[in-house]
């Protein structure tokens, strides 16, 4: 065991000496300051979005959007799978990609800001990303489109405004499909309440290519004293049974990896394929069955 | 309770050796000082396949765990290989991520320090509040709580399921495995990590590896693990870039 590995070990063994003789390790002694500090910092700075956020309510769908004629008729094409056909809509949230407007519109259970004067990082629990919103800066004129897009901000007395173009639009900003477009431009605003404990976030999402007029939407974040997220490995267990009743909105959602179940006691198999393929196996299995 | 069972395996190991002490923990550090010289983005000097220990030795595997990785190494050519869940693009978990030839992003703020992973855009929240770890349900990333010191940050994690791997041959830990990092930066620019694996279901001794980061000038960017696979190219590159 070398010198560092040996003190790692006693700093374990002190904590176990603490337990053995305290009941409470030593280091858990400043945990109440800690949480203190934050919540008033949340209170007491209205610019300060720092820490764990829990989504208010989880809100999967789009009520208000002015659709144009061919968006509103890809719509009805969605809602007659997923209600008529009995199928599961997959999206790019649903096929583990990630698409910031899904963390404007669907997001679930946690979230974490971490602040500082040139950038905010906010970290999503489900589905899972990481954006950057760069403060005071410009959008660069050659953009390389992605899915989550350029974001940068601003204040605005106490609102935190977040300005997003450059968006590959190969993802949805609803769980009923609702595209968007590379000419997608988001802008959130975000404002705390005065006792640091709830932030509104309002979207307006301009798309010309799939909407009549810009539309805005509402969600909001709660103070959470939770000290860690928990995570959404959503591509751990791809099965085959799901995907035989699946209707895939865009397919580069088509599945190349997919677990099918052994025969028996014989263990579930996950087997990657090219989409073409797997497509192939799958009927296969769905024949089987 | 688990941190208690590390704890007395950890007195055991003390008793064992005395040999190099260096009291890495003595007192707690100026976060903001520290913070500044090991946040920004961090790529690996170098990667290997399959992990030794920090004196290049296989790690010291019980009987049993030796004879599962003895199979698993078996495997690794299989393009089916089943142990290796990055393959379909499951979370790689922790310690692994950090071995990959992958950048990350090292982000501190309040009561956490944020690593955002290059690979398909991980991220885990290191508490730094000070409160005791606190598991719920083992996930890939366990549950890091993490302290400042004079000289870098020391991170203590359990919690981490054991369907992950230490290494692309399957090097296989327990649910009980308890994994601290030691960070500290180097005079030379460059960021050290020192893992220590304890895991006495796996390991008949806690053992030690090293890595070592050099900055990049670049924001990590989007990694979407599903849009290589369906294109045919593998989960995770095998070099560094």
């Amino acid at each position: 065991m070398s010198g560092r590995s040996l003190a790692s070990a006693i700093a374990h063994c002190a904590v176990t000496c603490s337990l053995l003789v305290a009941g409470t390790p030593g280091w858990a002694q400043d945990s109440t300051s800690a949480e203190v500090q934050i919540s008033e910092r949340r209170a007491e700075d209205p610019r300060y979005l720092g820490g764990l956020w829990r989504i208010e309510r989880f809100i999967f769908l789009i009520d208000n959007a002015p659709m144009l004629p061919d968006t509103q008729a890809q719509r009805e094409e969605f809602i007659q799978a997923m209600n008529g056909d009995g199928k599961i809509l997959y999206t790019a949230w649903t096929s583990c990609r990630p698409g910031a407007p899904s963390s404007m519109v669907m997001p679930m259970n946690s979230l974490v800001v971490l602040q500082k004067d040139d950038d905010l990082t906010v970290s999503f629990e489900e589905p899972r990303m990481t954006r950057r919103i760069l403060m005071n800066a410009e959008h660069p004129a050659d953009l390389e489109p992605s899915y989550l897009g350029h974001s940068i901000g601003r204040w605005d007395g106490n609102t935190l405004v977040i300005d997003t173009v450059g968006y590959n639009g190969q993802f949805q900003i609803d769980s009923f499909g609702m595209p968007a477009s590379t000419q997608l431009h988001t802008v959130e605003r975000l404002t705390k309440s005065s006792d640091g404990r709830r932030v509104v976030v309002q979207t307006t999402f301009d798309d010309p290519e799939h909407f009549s007029a810009p539309f805005t939407i509402e969600r909001a974040w709660v103070a959470d004293d939770a000290r860690h997220q928990q995570e959404y490995d959503c591509m751990e267990n791809p099965r085959a049974e799901e995907f035989v009743h699946t209707y895939f909105v865009d397919d580069l959602y088509r599945p190349a990896c997919v677990s099918y179940q052994g025969e028996g006691m014989e263990p579930s198999r996950i087997i990657c394929r090219k989409p073409e393929e797997q497509t192939e196996l799958l009927r296969q299995f769905q024949e089987r069955q | 309770m688990r941190l208690f069972h590390t704890g007395l395996v950890s007195c055991v190991a003390i008793v064992a050796t005395f040999a190099g002490f260096q009291p890495i923990l003595a007192e707690d550090g100026d976060p903001a000082s520290v913070a500044t010289q090991i946040e920004g983005t961090w790529m690996p000097e170098s990667y290997s396949p399959r992990l030794l220990t920090i004196g290049g030795e296989t790690p010291p595997l019980t009987a049993e765990a030796a004879a599962l990785y003895r199979d698993r190494t078996a495997q690794a050519d299989d393009p089916d290989r089943q142990y290796d869940r990055t393959r379909w693009c499951a979370g790689a978990g922790i310690p692994r991520i950090m071995l990959l030839p992958y950048p990350f992003e090292i982000r501190a703020d309040g009561n956490y320090l944020g690593f955002i992973h290059g690979w398909y855009r991980w991220h885990r929240m290191v508490d730094m509040s000070g409160e005791p770890v606190d598991p719920i349900l083992w996930q890939t990333m366990g549950y890091p709580v993490g302290r400042w010191l004079p000289d870098g940050v020391v991170i203590d994690t359990v919690g981490i399921s054991s369907e992950t791997v230490l290494d692309e041959f399957g090097l296989p830990h327990s649910d009980e495995m308890q994994l601290t990092e030691r960070l500290r930066p180097l005079e030379d620019g460059t960021l050290e990590v020192t893992f220590t694996i304890t895991d006495p279901e796996f390991y008949t001794k806690p053992w030690e590896t090293v890595m070592t980061y050099r900055r990049v000038d670049e924001i990590v960017g989007d990694d979407v693990c599903p849009d290589r696979l369906v294109t045919g190219e593998p989960a995770v590159r095998r070099a560094l870039p």
